[in-house]
């Protein structure tokens, strides 16, 4: 095995012979072992599709897919393994549903090394086991090197819902109150110092996490009226696109938004605006008034969301707009940001 | 001098900031109300405008006290001559080497330096103009041409560049201005209705505050030198407004910290020594008398025009329907062109105020797009 570690992930591995055989047995086994199998009938024998039997009175199926790349692919607090199954359990959990079932498809370029590639896959069959969710199918391709960029994870996401109905985007209401779960801009911040040429000492870790486990009874309080995880476009795009599919205004407390104080200094030096980087492990939330202290101390039970608060509320007009109240108490507008934050050069 | 609200360096944090913003914007609205008219401030500064747009100053101020954005923003008044000559230089062979912010920047075309680089043209950003002495050096046999641009902020540091024994090798493309000859243009205007200036806190670390007390002296106008953090800002608004009360028009200094009254004097010989002073074109407003740098006989050998075979010379130096000259100069707000987040955004830029960071549209865009009341 320790040989099969220097090694590298070469194109005959695309080739659907002995040497994919070979790689695929080389993901499964760091997989590793898989839970939540009881309504598995297939695959046991790697057949071309999973085969899954509903048992039990949830029998509404919600279905995500995501693509996934990150440079670097190793980033402080994590991996792009991390971000596959966070990302996609985070999208059904938001939506109510319990996360069940997940594919994988993996696009590796051309001499991406073994031991890379088992420290992603463990971390894939690590997060798989704690969230609970069994992962069904796979794939694997390999491009030519410098068509992609190291590696590429595609995934789908099953879930069951646990509610009548989903949470949806387009149902906040006047009144309502605005929660963030956690600290703004972690994950994109953390990224960006370690990207070439910037030469920040920081160790600020991804605040990439799956909300499963963790907010299995918060999703079933009907006070929750919409729910987002916050992912590219950070804050700024989660806000908006709440405020514009209910036809409401956010009204966002730049005082109550936590945000880290390194993840500050990066984004000031580099001109960068904070709510608009992303995180991987955050969800904004918009809670009926009454059910708000309920869904605060049951969020408080957990890590990864133990400084949830009220940051904001909503108003009925202007329709599709976020406001922000700044340091100094004024307001301005929060607008979806155009394109990709992009550090300012000089 | 003529504010309460000077030391506040112990009260940056949390909520002692919403407190004490708003003791300053009573004592605001308190002058404001004794004026008892409508009143009008213009900075000359995009990084004040950042400020004002970013923390939402125009909300929490009475309607009519109204903060206008002047000629600020060094990459919009340079002229689009510029991005066309270092088009041609660098079509001719030699390397370009700029600050990432002129880069996009649109010519009257909306050809930009990026463009022209994504055709394969060597054109490089670079951190510093250290970077670019150092290009220079390392590729003898090519001409190396640093985009010059700025305000008397920026170019003191090219000026040292040329005076260190620069190679031969190494030349600039000079379009430097100066900003109060552009404050002299806003003033000659009788329908000008300016109230006051809040002066640039950069601009003045360099030139000091006195090149500005012509204005309060000849021209009766009170002027504030800013600093850049919404506090700064609203203490400068606080003394401007002290002084129109007064009716004693000076020139007060908010940003004493790093501005003094001679300005850096280190700074101001190697700009007499590198440049003279002449008529200058500024772009979308035409020519400035004496209120550009270019280089000094001395140092004429290193005087990137004289590569090009013709000057250029553009008539008309903006895109069809762009007003940038009119939003630079105040006369119209960014919502006021026609193009406004229609054809021309941040993403889709087709005057240099939607480019840079110090851009009056582009601010506007990014964070008062929609106007809060
Ligand atoms: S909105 Fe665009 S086109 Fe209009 S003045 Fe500004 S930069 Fe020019």
């Amino acid at each position: 095995m320790d040989q099969e570690h220097e090694q590298i992930v070469d194109l005959a591995m695309n080739g659907g012979g002995k040497k994919m055989d070979a790689l695929i047995k080389f993901i499964s086994e760091n997989l590793g072992s898989q839970t939540g199998s009881e309504d598995i009938i297939s695959p046991a024998h790697m057949d071309d599709s999973a085969v899954i039997e509903l048992k039990g009175d949830n029998n509404k199926i919600v279905i995500t897919t995501d693509s996934h790349t990150v440079d670097p692919v190793f980033f402080t607090g994590g991996n792009i393994g991390d971000l596959s199954i966070a990302g996609t359990v985070n999208d059904l959990t938001v939506m109510g549903a319990e996360p069940k079932y997940l594919t994988i498809g993996m696009i590796i370029e051309e001499g991406f090394k073994f031991s890379d590639l088992s420290k992603i896959v463990q971390t894939i069959g690590k997060r798989a086991r704690e969230t609970g969710v069994r992962i069904v199918a796979g794939d694997t391709k390999v491009m030519p090197k410098g068509d992609l960029s190291n590696i590429i994870l595609n995934t789908a996401g099953f879930g069951l819902l646990i509610r009548e109905y989903p949470i949806s985007d387009a149902k906040t209401k006047p009144g309502d109150k605005i929660i963030l779960t956690g600290s703004i801009g972690d994950h994109g911040t953390s990224l960006m110092a370690l990207r070439e040429g910037m030469d920040f000492q920081t160790d600020l870790p991804s605040d990439a996490a799956p909300f499963w486990p963790a907010f299995r009874d918060v999703v079933k309080n009907t006070g929750i009226h919409s729910m987002k995880d916050i992912t590219r476009g950070g804050l700024a795009s989660a806000s908006n696109e709440i405020a514009d599919k209910s036809g409401v205004c956010l009204v966002i407390d730049s005082e109550e938004v936590i945000v880290k104080p390194e993840a500050n200094a990066i984004c000031d030096i580099l001109g960068l605006e904070i709510y608009e980087i992303s995180c991987e492990g955050r969800a904004i939330m918009a809670v009926d008034p009454d059910e708000v202290e309920n869904v605060i101390a049951e969020l408080h039970k957990y890590e990864l969301s133990k400084e949830a608060k009220v940051v904001g509320y909503v108003e009925e007009a202007p329709k599709g707009q976020v406001h922000i109240i700044t340091d100094i108490g004024g307001k301005r507008i929060l607008d979806k940001p155009y394109g990709e934050p992009i550090p300012r050069v000089c | 001098m003529s504010s309460r609200f000077k030391d506040h360096s112990s009260m940056r944090k949390g909520s002692d900031i919403r407190t004490y913003a708003k003791e300053i914007i009573s004592s605001i609205s308190e002058k404001f109300n004794q004026i008892g008219r409508p009143v009008k401030i213009m900075h000359v500064c995009g990084t004040h405008e950042t400020t004002v747009a970013k923390s939402g100053i125009r909300s929490l101020l009475p309607d009519e006290l109204e903060i206008i954005s002047g000629p600020g923003c060094p990459v919009c008044v340079c002229p689009a001559e510029h991005v066309t000559s270092a088009i041609q230089l660098a079509k001719d062979g030699h390397i370009i080497v700029t600050f990432g912010d002129m880069f996009k920047v649109p010519d009257q075309k909306l050809v930009t330096l990026a463009r022209a680089k994504s055709e394969g043209l060597d054109i490089r950003i670079v951190y510093s103009v250290t970077d670019a002495l150092k290009i220079a050096r390392e590729n003898p046999d090519r001409k190396i041409v640093w985009l010059g641009i700025g305000f008397e902020t920026t170019a003191p540091m090219t000026a040292y560049s040329l005076m260190n024994n620069p190679p031969a090798n190494y030349y600039v493309l000079a379009d430097f201005r100066l900003v109060p000859p552009a404050l002299d243009v806003l003033i000659s205007d009788p329908n000008h209705g300016l109230d006051g200036f809040i002066l640039p806190g950069h601009v003045s670390t360099i030139i000091g505050t006195d090149p500005y007390e012509r204005f309060a002296s000849e021209d009766k106008m009170p002027g504030v030198v800013g600093g850049f953090d919404p506090i700064d800002f609203l203490i400068a608004m606080d003394m401007i407004l002290q002084q129109i009360l007064e009716n004693k028009p000076r020139v007060d200094n908010a940003y004493p910290q790093v501005v003094s009254k001679k300005g850096n004097q280190m700074a101001l010989d190697a700009l007499e020594e590198v440049f003279t002073i002449a008529d200058a074109k500024w772009r979308g407003i035409g020519t400035i008398p004496q209120s550009g740098y270019e280089l000094a006989d001395k140092y004429k050998q290193h005087d990137a025009r004289s590569l090009l075979k013709e000057p250029i010379v553009l008539d008309n130096d903006l895109f069809k329907g762009c007003q940038c000259g009119s939003v630079i100069l105040g006369k119209i707000k960014p919502q006021e062109c026609g193009h406004f987040l229609k054809r021309c955004t941040p993403e889709t830029a087709l005057g240099p105020c939607m480019v840079s960071d110090e851009g009056t549209c582009r601010i506007a865009a990014l964070y008062q797009s929609k106007v809060i009341r």
